[in-house]
């Protein structure tokens, strides 16, 4: 993970105690958080959590009760045309006008744009893969080919902000790769300030050097990625198992207090310890087999540090907020 | 913000659906034309032969009032050994000298001297004779000559002799069809009536100037037209017998069909961005949503103008094609005080299309407001046409029953040619009026749609 990426501290999106309502319910509450230029900020939340509320009021679709939100400096209702120059953006799904060309469809977010030559539209084309493709109508496209339009879109302009809603969603595992790659060289070698948000921690993960979690409108926390995966605070490893019999191992697990049974399938299953618990992986495995389980293999599960954490912080009880 | 235009223009000519309306709209207008060519083939002459037998069997069974000089017109007929067409100038003359001379020989024989008997019947001999020799120009002296004797008022004579004297010299048979010949008459009766109303004037009757300008106007253009051999011209009601300007200013009803058009285009302005999740795309763009849905209404209205005057122009060339050049020199003619001038018509028939074009411009507009507040195209175009087709009976429904308050309804200023020539639904409804309730409509449904857009939370 290049460190590069935190270096300069020139502040991109500055959200200052943002709070917004509908009806009765607060959806985001008091919300401060600042991202800067060339770095990929993750913002993480469970479904429901005020995510796409904030990138909404970020980007201007809906208004902001109280606080207020800048770019680059420019409050983004008071001077919306100036802010939003330097924003490219993806709210939500990747809808595009199904009965013109991608680059028809280019070509009108081009002239609402200052700026915009051919060249460039040529060369967001190729930055995202689509060249071969872009003659042909958005209704034979697929999601991951309109994900891809999405971005070229928000790039048309040198945005210094990108602010994707969801930008993995619909695409393969060499597009989510592909997007990865975009969007840390735009990073950190244009020292443009990207801004995420995924339902995919694992994806996180690898994408963003600092994440914001939010969790029922209010901000958890703001870290890097490295300190969230070291913090042991946090959990205390994930285990996958390979038994004989999963279901009774599961049963067995779940009699301890110092562990949770994350999955199970027939033959597997994922347990994650506790904070602080490292040291009961020996007592759980004694105990499976004094139980006449066959343990073939147990494996740490990597990647997931983030998602597990994450599940930590939001208390995992999958309860929408 | 002609970008925006252009994105929106772009918009709306990618669809194939526009397409597909605007080729429906251009066979409209082409079949229109080419019924109307039609129908003119359909149209035959009249004109049949006179059977003198069953008019005589008729007349002395039913034996309605008057019949006596009927009987011996026919009886004539039958007797003179030559074929009778209606419509042949002979027809008609026989007619006129039993209703001038034979009448008064039959009903009044009292009150006539034997000398005046004497007289009326060598008329009638006279006219008579030259029917049967098909002699126009005697029969026609005879009339002029029996005109100069019989009527004492010198004006009233000129009046009455007017149509005659201009056939004779101009060589018009009376049911040849030759357009001077109804024009003359027209002079000749407006004459006439001019000079009745002139000399009640005299009298010290109070006659208006406007009572005297509605007679002379008309006798003024007639007089204008036989002077300049003018046959078919278009006045303020629209053509007078030219098919191929006819069909044109009729052909603005095709406008209606535009309307439906407009309000599908208007109606799916804002909803369509909203249906196909565009318009997170569209807003996310550095410019004011102000900005947007200004330019959206604007290229609609640059659309429904390319439209109106698409329709006029195809119209028009369709016409020529069916109808042929000749149309084109029909002339415009406008009096006013007795004067008489020449007016551009090929720019009134125009105007006929813009005046549908304001019923246009209102619907459109209640569509786009409707599809800036609800966010659905089927709701906006369906309360559209709804409006556009059922409005006007609403508004006729309200008028018939009484209620006053109706003429406040949009449906009831949108007929500005109607308002205009003084037929509007409700009394004393002016142009004037009806352009403000217009534009009052007009305020409040742009505003509802900028105010519905700018503040909408997407």
């Amino acid at each position: 993970m290049e460190k590069e990426g935190i270096r300069e501290q020139k502040t991109a999106i500055k959200i200052d105690h943002v709070s917004k309502w509908f009806g009765k319910r607060k959806v985001v509450d008091d919300l401060s958080l600042e991202t800067y230029a060339g770095e990929v900020f993750g913002f993480l939340g469970p479904n429901g959590a005020g995510k796409t509320t904030t990138i909404k009021m970020a980007v201007g679709l809906i208004r902001i009760d109280e606080g207020t939100i800048s770019i680059c400096g420019a409050d983004v209702e008071r001077q919306f045309e100036t802010a939003m120059a330097n924003v490219g953006g993806i709210v939500e799904n990747p809808e595009m006008y199904k009965y013109m060309t991608g680059m028809q469809n280019l070509r009108q977010y081009a002239r609402m744009r200052k700026g915009v030559t051919e060249e460039r539209l040529q060369e967001v084309v190729e930055l995202v893969g689509l060249s071969n493709r872009i003659q042909e109508k958005i209704s034979r496209y697929s999601l991951g080919m309109r994900q891809r339009l999405g971005v070229a879109q928000a790039l048309l302009h040198h945005p210094q902000v990108l602010i994707l809603d969801e930008p993995t969603n619909g695409l393969d595992p060499a597009g989510i790769r592909g997007l990865r790659d975009i969007l840390r060289n735009i990073a950190h070698k244009e020292g443009i300030c990207v801004m995420v948000s995924s339902h995919l921690m694992s994806e996180m993960q690898l994408m963003c050097d600092r994440v914001g979690i939010i969790v029922n409108g209010k901000l958890v926390q703001v870290t890097s990625v490295e300190e969230l995966v070291q913090d042991s605070s946090v959990t205390g490893g994930r285990y996958r198992y390979h038994v004989s019999d999963s279901e009774r191992a599961a049963q067995i697990i779940a009699g301890f207090q110092t562990a949770s049974v994350m999955e199970t399938d027939p033959g597997h299953l994922e347990m994650m310890l506790k904070a602080g618990q490292e040291t009961a992986l020996p007592e759980i495995n004694r105990k499976l087999i004094l139980n006449g389980i066959e343990l073939y293999t147990v494996a740490p599960v990597e990647g997931q540090k983030l998602e597990d954490a994450f599940i930590e912080l939001t208390k995992g009880d999958g309860q929408i907020a | 913000m002609l970008r925006l235009i252009k994105n929106e223009w772009i918009k709306i000519f990618t669809k194939i659906s526009t397409y597909i309306m605007l080729i429906l709209v251009l066979l409209f207008v082409v079949g229109f034309s080419g019924l109307m060519y039609l129908n003119s083939r359909y149209d035959t002459g009249y004109g049949y032969a006179v059977d003198p037998e069953s008019e005589l069997e008729y007349l002395t069974v039913s034996k309605p009032v008057g019949y006596e000089l009927d009987v011996a017109m026919y009886e004539f007929i039958r007797d003179s050994g030559r074929e009778w067409q209606y419509g042949e100038w002979q027809m008609d003359a026989i007619q006129e000298a039993y209703e001038d001379y034979g009448a008064p020989l039959l009903y009044q024989a009292d009150s006539l001297s034997e000398e005046e008997k004497q007289q009326l019947q060598t008329r009638l001999e006279e006219a008579q004779a030259c029917i049967m020799a098909d002699d126009l120009d005697g029969y026609i002296e005879g009339k002029l000559d029996y005109i100069n004797e019989t009527e004492e008022d010198e004006s009233l004579r000129e009046a009455k002799s007017y149509y005659w004297s201009y056939i004779l010299d101009h060589g018009v048979v009376p049911g040849s069809g030759d357009w001077r010949e109804s024009a003359a008459a027209t002079v000749g009766s407006l004459k006439e009536e001019l000079a009745v109303l002139e000399s009640r004037k005299a009298a010290g009757e109070v006659i208006t100037d406007e009572t005297i300008r509605e007679v002379s106007d008309p006798l003024a253009l007639a007089e204008y037209r036989l002077d300049n051999g003018i046959q078919y011209y278009l006045d303020e009601n629209g053509s007078t017998g030219d098919l191929f300007y006819n069909t044109w200013i009729q052909g603005a009803m095709i406008v209606v069909l535009a309307s439906v058009v407009m309000i599908v285009l208007a109606g799916g302005s804002v909803a369509n961005e909203f249906s196909n999740g565009t318009i997170k795309f569209l807003l996310i763009n550095p410019v004011k949503r102000s900005k947007i849905i200004i330019s959206k209404y604007l290229t609609l209205i640059l659309v429904a103008a390319v439209m109106i005057v698409g329709i006029f122009l195809v119209s028009g060339l369709t016409d020529l094609i069916f109808f042929g050049t000749d149309g084109l020199k029909t002339p415009m003619l406008l009096v006013e005080d007795g004067v008489v001038s020449q007016g551009n018509a090929m720019w009134y028939v125009l105007k006929q299309y813009l005046y549908q074009g304001v019923n246009l411009l209102v619907m459109m507009t209640m569509a786009f407001m409707i599809s800036s507040l609800l966010r659905n195209s089927a709701v906006s175009i369906g309360i559209g046409v709804a409006a556009l087709m059922g409005g006007s009976m609403l508004v006729q429904i309200l008028a018939m029953l009484g209620f006053d308050w109706g003429r406040y309804i949009l449906f009831a200023n949108t007929d500005l040619v109607s308002i205009a020539s003084g037929n509007g639904l409700f009394a004393n409804q002016s142009l004037t009026s009806a352009v403000v309730i217009l534009a009052v409509y007009m305020v409040v449904f742009l505003l509802t749609a900028y105010d519905g857009f700018t503040r909408r939370e997407v």
